[in-house]
């Protein structure tokens, strides 16, 4: 009877960590990519965005050919999930100052992107 | 369904649902505190000054004229019609107001005996839980809505003008089963020595119902006169310490202590914040020329000291903002401002224009002036060569003293609510005269215009 309350507990405890995780979105069916970069010096600066895609870029500042745009507000960190797994993607950065006047490109930085829920796997289980 | 099984579900629901509750409280601002880069105004984890404006009236804690408020509608009257950010919550645990006898009171009526309102007598050791869970959940509905809520421990000018025979205070010779005989005001002084002791375990249980809530500040009391000063020192050192030993450290307020008081006791008190009535040093008053904040304490001017109510007006409001204090009124009840209504709503609307202001502009670096030299309309806040926010109280022409350089403009019509003019302007070091668009009150909004220049491109890019 012990032996199976312990049983039931275990279980609770475990649908717990799984509700946990997936309400606050750290498992999720796609990939994800956490990016970081140095915050510029300008006192204007009012926010960053980022460029991705599947394809590297084809110019130096934006657009650049990439698909997809995110404006990150005045952080330097952000990340990106429900990127397709086993697809490589590549990533710039660019700030932009308060009259919206906007950089051209950092350096581009690619990703190889593993479904989350193996990397949180293979964080638990390392 | 058995006993044992539903026991079972309880129990497995509350561990579930138990770490979910303890990630989600995680989530909040931070805990009202004293701004230490700006310290007229209040902050919070975000750093950014924080202007506290909104109004209040007699029942909104406590039913009184033989009604409860419906506070879902006054949530709306706050964030909907008028758009403040706080509310002074007058809980007043024991009110007396003899000839409108509340009817929410955070103590149980227990007996043996009747008091003189006929009713069974108090047991001041024996707190309402009724009462106190009304407490929790208004706050909790105030902060669900974006409202800080200071929260009025007691109120003392029902104490001293509001008495009857009949009405029963619960400190009062007879009204208890403690043997506690305050009588009239002593209640709120240290020479009512028993009465401390269920005061402080009143507050006590005030503050472990709202210790974990970000939004909440303390106020002692509502004009306790001036026989009151040792008794308030006293409920703020025990708020302090009490409050020391538990998650969270909430401010305290002293408002101003009617009849008798005066300002100077206020702002060196103990307390983080002051209610201040209309006196000033000249050439100022708290009413049609206030004195600039220095900062030395956080000034809530409520118009509720200022005199007899109605007091205020929108003029006031803006006057009040631009001098660097906190501006909040004491309201009627809507529907019930008769001749006053025309005022009453400007004032609500300047409050609200007011915040939008405080919002917009970076006010933890502004810093208000009452230099003509600064400005010639002597009401505004500088961030000198970044942001001026200056209120014409009269009309016509009015000059700035600027940093030579580019602002985008705003005029700001305050009595129809309107922008009525935008650009961008190029200044020379010193005065430059502005002319609003339009007549009567103005507000003029300059900003450094921002760098037409790109920024540079971001490094250190780096991905995982």
């Amino acid at each position: 009877m012990r032996k199976k309350l312990i049983i039931i507990l275990l279980i609770i405890l475990a649908a717990d960590l799984l509700f946990f995780q997936v309400f606050y979105g750290k498992i999720k069916s796609g990939g994800e990519a956490n990016l970081s970069w140095n915050p510029n010096t300008e006192k204007d600066v009012a926010g960053y965005r980022i460029y991705y895609g599947t394809a590297p870029r084809n110019a130096d500042c934006p657009p650049g050919g990439y698909t997809d745009k995110i404006d990150a507000g005045k952080t330097t960190s952000y990340s990106i999930d429900n990127l397709k797994n086993g697809q490589t993607y590549y990533f710039s950065v660019t700030s932009y100052n308060s009259a919206k006047k906007e950089s051209c490109f950092s350096e581009e930085m690619k990703k190889s992107i593993k479904a989350s829920w193996r990397v949180w796997l293979e964080k638990v289980f390392k | 369904m058995s006993k044992i099984t539903k026991t079972k579900i309880l129990f497995l629901a509350i561990i579930f649902f138990g770490i979910f509750g303890l990630a989600k409280s995680s989530m909040a601002a931070g805990v009202l505190r004293v701004s230490p880069i700006n310290p007229r105004y209040f902050t919070d984890d975000s750093g950014k000054a924080i202007y506290l404006t909104g109004s209040h009236t007699w029942n909104n804690f406590i039913d009184r004229y033989g009604t409860t408020l419906d506070f879902n509608d006054y949530l709306n009257f706050f964030t909907v019609d008028n758009h403040f950010n706080f509310m002074r919550l007058w809980i007043q645990s024991e009110v007396p107001h003899g000839s409108d006898h509340p009817m929410t009171i955070a103590y149980n009526r227990t007996g043996p005996g009747n008091a003189s309102d006929g009713e069974l007598k108090f047991d001041l050791s024996s707190l309402n839980q009724n009462y106190f869970d009304r407490l929790r959940a208004r706050a909790l509905a105030a902060q669900a809505r974006g409202l800080y809520v200071g929260v009025m421990l007691f109120e003392g000018w029902g104490l001293q003008f509001d008495r009857n025979a009949n009405d029963g205070y619960p400190y009062d010779s007879g009204n208890n089963i403690n043997g506690i005989a305050c009588g009239a005001a002593t209640a709120h002084s240290l020479a009512c020595g028993g009465a401390i002791t269920y005061q402080k375990a009143y507050v006590k249980k005030v503050i472990d119902t709202l210790n974990d809530l970000d939004n909440v500040t303390w106020e002692v009391a509502n004009e306790a006169g001036s026989y009151s000063t040792s008794w308030q020192a006293e409920i703020i050192n025990y708020v302090k310490t009490y409050e020391a030993t538990l998650p969270k450290q909430h401010l305290i307020g002293m408002t101003f202590q009617y009849a008798g008081g005066s300002n100077s006791t206020l702002f060196s008190s103990n307390a983080d914040w002051v209610s201040p009535n209309i006196t000033a040093a000249s050439p100022y008053d708290y009413e049609d020329n206030p004195p600039p904040g220095d900062g030395s304490k956080i000034v809530i001017v409520d118009t509720d000291h200022l005199g007899q109510w109605v007091k205020g007006d929108a003029n006031w409001v803006w006057k009040t903002f631009t001098r660097g204090l906190n501006a909040i009124y004491m309201d009627l009840p809507v529907g019930s401002e008769g001749e006053y209504l025309t005022q009453i709503q400007g004032a609500r609307a300047a409050m609200g224009y007011t915040l939008t202001y405080a919002n917009k502009m970076n006010l933890v670096s502004m810093t208000p002036s009452a230099s003509s030299s600064d400005c010639s309309t002597t009401y505004c806040l500088r961030n000198p060569g970044q942001e001026y926010l200056v209120y014409q109280p009269s009309s016509g022409s009015f000059n700035v003293n600027l940093i030579a350089g580019a602002y985008t403009y705003e005029w700001f019509n305050p009595t129809s609510g309107t922008i009525a003019g935008t650009g961008t302007i190029t200044a020379s070091a010193g005065n430059r005269t502005f002319t609003p668009p339009f007549s009567g009150y103005a507000v003029l909004y300059l900003k450094k215009a921002s760098d037409t220049t790109p920024p540079a491109a971001p490094t250190g890019l780096n991905i995982n």
